[in-house]
């Protein structure tokens, strides 16, 4: 990486894009397209996140019995939550985004009409974010009936996560933005996505974990929405959480711009 | 006027792409820009539908700068890009739907203003198929429909017949030329020179970013051609004595051992059968691609 690169990452990060009713149109498109396989869509959306509540709540909750106080599954499942916020969200701005962006040349189509390609990336991470969302409230029906929300204040989880869903999505835009075929994802998915997973107190909590691990954590977009998805599922809510609230915001807003600006960047020269 | 630009320059980083051409193109024209790949035809055509930004002097499109009015320029133009560019994602109905939405137009007035144009574009019945269906030339005719759904006062088309049959290629040509009845200003490109001599008023030449040549494609003959060609074959051996009894009379390029003989207005075509002794002499009429070949050269390019 030499010093141009840094600057205009730099720029793209601070640079706020001007979008307007196009974003909502392509995000519309998008919408469109998934009301069609609405089924298909959203069952894939379900099946993994079920898989780790049978595997790990019930199985390895059965010899773990209780943690900080709440049986494992408890403990589990407001994680569990935020974690298909996060898949759901890398994998429709990534695979599905790339798709579009280097493919089928959709980008470049809507670009000939007055939808700029600020707006284009825009509506796409907005519904990279939205997607993610539908997942997630399917995950949250299957907690309800399961009987682990077991407050009201719980639903505050979902609005709260749609940083999340907007987080990643922005995130996995900017490596979409600088992809050049589908391995990066693979890299992408296994030097950031599975080790946040399994690091960012989904599956323990935290503070059992080696120093530098805690503090690796501490860049996890999803260690903050796990420790505030959990406070609202157990009622343990601190105002000192606010923090974690801020920084999704930061990096929901900061990769956003990046992804607009170097998408734009690569393909308009 | 529709569109005019004045030493308009592209680059690619240090590669010059489009080198300071000055063109103006009427309202209600057909106006092509011809030459081989990598003349800087789609080059000029992406900076005129304002996709590509412009690298030097000035480009004005429905009275606009490109520079300052983008936007309002694409509310009002119609593109057809080169690849279709169509959303396999849906169906044939669906992709108009979707793209006069990026317009922002009205929903019930996409709606008829898509069924009306997939008629015109005879291509009504496979309105529910999915667009992998689609043989290329009906893709094609989607995408000029597609590019005409926000009622543009301008169109372009980029190549609108490469790498399609015969057939489609007239259907498309029957198409285009009904648009143009109806006063719809077109700027395209192409490599077909029977395409640019059936559908334009006016065309440049063009080669490493430069006009070679401009005009009416029947002025460009006569200009650089005449009315008649008479073609043979002759031996290597033979070329120069050839060429000797040629020279004086005729205008003439040799394309590997063809001779081309150019018969001005007024020359009669049927003498020259006399002067060189050939099996397999041919007159015919003088064609735009003669005017290509001649100004263009004809050595090969990828």
């Amino acid at each position: 990486m030499n010093t141009a690169v840094l600057k205009n990452m730099w720029i793209d990060m601070v640079n706020f894009p001007k979008i307007g009713i196009g974003a909502y149109q392509v995000w519309y498109r998008n919408f469109f397209y998934f009301k069609k396989f609405f089924l298909t869509s959203i069952l894939w959306n379900f099946t993994e996140p079920l898989l780790y509540i049978v595997a790990f709540g019930y199985g390895l909750g059965f010899f773990v019995g209780q943690i900080d106080g709440v049986p494992y599954l408890l403990f589990f499942a407001p994680a569990i939550l935020a974690s298909t916020s996060m898949q759901g969200a890398v994998f429709e701005s990534t695979y599905a985004s790339f798709t579009k962006l280097r493919i089928q040349k959709t980008y470049e189509t809507i670009m000939m009409t007055p939808v700029s390609i600020e707006e284009v990336v825009a509506g796409e991470i907005v519904w990279g974010a939205t997607k993610a969302f539908f997942g997630t409230m399917g995950v949250m029906l299957v907690l309800v009936v399961m009987g682990l929300v077991q407050t009201p204040i719980a639903w505050l989880a979902l609005p709260f996560l749609i940083l999340l869903c907007w987080a990643m999505s922005a995130i996995s835009m900017v490596v979409t933005s600088f992809a050049r075929d589908y391995d990066t994802f693979t890299y992408f998915f296994s030097v950031v996505i599975t080790p946040m997973s399994l690091l960012a107190g989904t599956f323990f909590p935290l503070n059992h974990f080696p120093r530098w691990a805690q503090m690796t954590a501490q860049f996890f977009p999803l260690t903050h929405a796990v420790i505030v998805s959990r406070a609202l599922f157990l009622n343990r809510w601190e105002n000192s959480m606010w923090i974690n609230v801020v920084v999704l915001v930061f990096i929901a807003v900061v990769f956003s711009n990046w992804a607009i600006n170097q998408t734009k960047r690569r393909l308009i020269y | 006027m529709v569109a005019e630009g004045r030493s308009l320059v592209k680059k690619y980083g240090d590669r010059v792409v489009v080198n300071g051409i000055h063109f103006q193109i009427k309202k209600g024209e057909c106006f092509g820009f011809l030459g081989p790949n990598g003349a800087g035809k789609t080059s000029t055509m992406k900076m005129m539908y304002c996709l590509s930004p412009v690298s030097g002097g000035e480009l004005h499109v429905l009275g606009m700068d490109v520079t300052k009015s983008a936007n309002e320029i694409k509310k009002r133009i119609g593109v057809v890009p080169q690849e279709d560019g169509l959303d396999p994602d849906f169906t044939v109905l669906e992709n108009l739907l979707i793209y006069g939405r990026y317009f922002n137009m009205d929903k019930a007035e996409v709606q008829k203003r898509a069924r009306e144009l997939l008629r015109f574009m005879r291509i009504d019945e496979k309105s529910d198929s999915s667009v992998d269906k689609l043989s290329g030339g009906m893709k094609r005719r989607l995408a000029i429909a597609r590019g005409m759904i926000n009622r543009p006062e301008m169109l372009f088309l980029d190549e609108p017949t490469t790498g399609l049959d015969p057939q489609a290629r007239l259907l498309i040509w029957d198409n285009l030329k009904g648009l143009k009845k109806e006063g719809l200003s077109m700027v395209l490109t192409t490599h077909y020179m029977e395409e640019a001599e059936q559908l334009c008023d006016r065309l440049v030449i063009m080669d490493k970013g430069k006009f070679l040549c401009e005009g009416r494609p029947q002025d460009l003959i006569n200009q650089f051609i005449g009315h008649e060609v008479v073609e043979f074959s002759c031996q290597d051996a033979d070329k120069n004595y050839v060429i000797d009894k040629v020279k004086e009379k005729y205008d003439f390029q040799v394309i590997r051992n063809r001779f081309h003989l150019f018969i001005k207005k007024g020359q009669d075509g049927k003498q020259a059968l006399n002067i060189v002794p050939s099996d397999d002499m041919t007159v015919r009429k003088a064609t735009l691609e003669d005017v290509f070949l001649k100004v263009a050269g004809h050595d090969l390019r990828d």
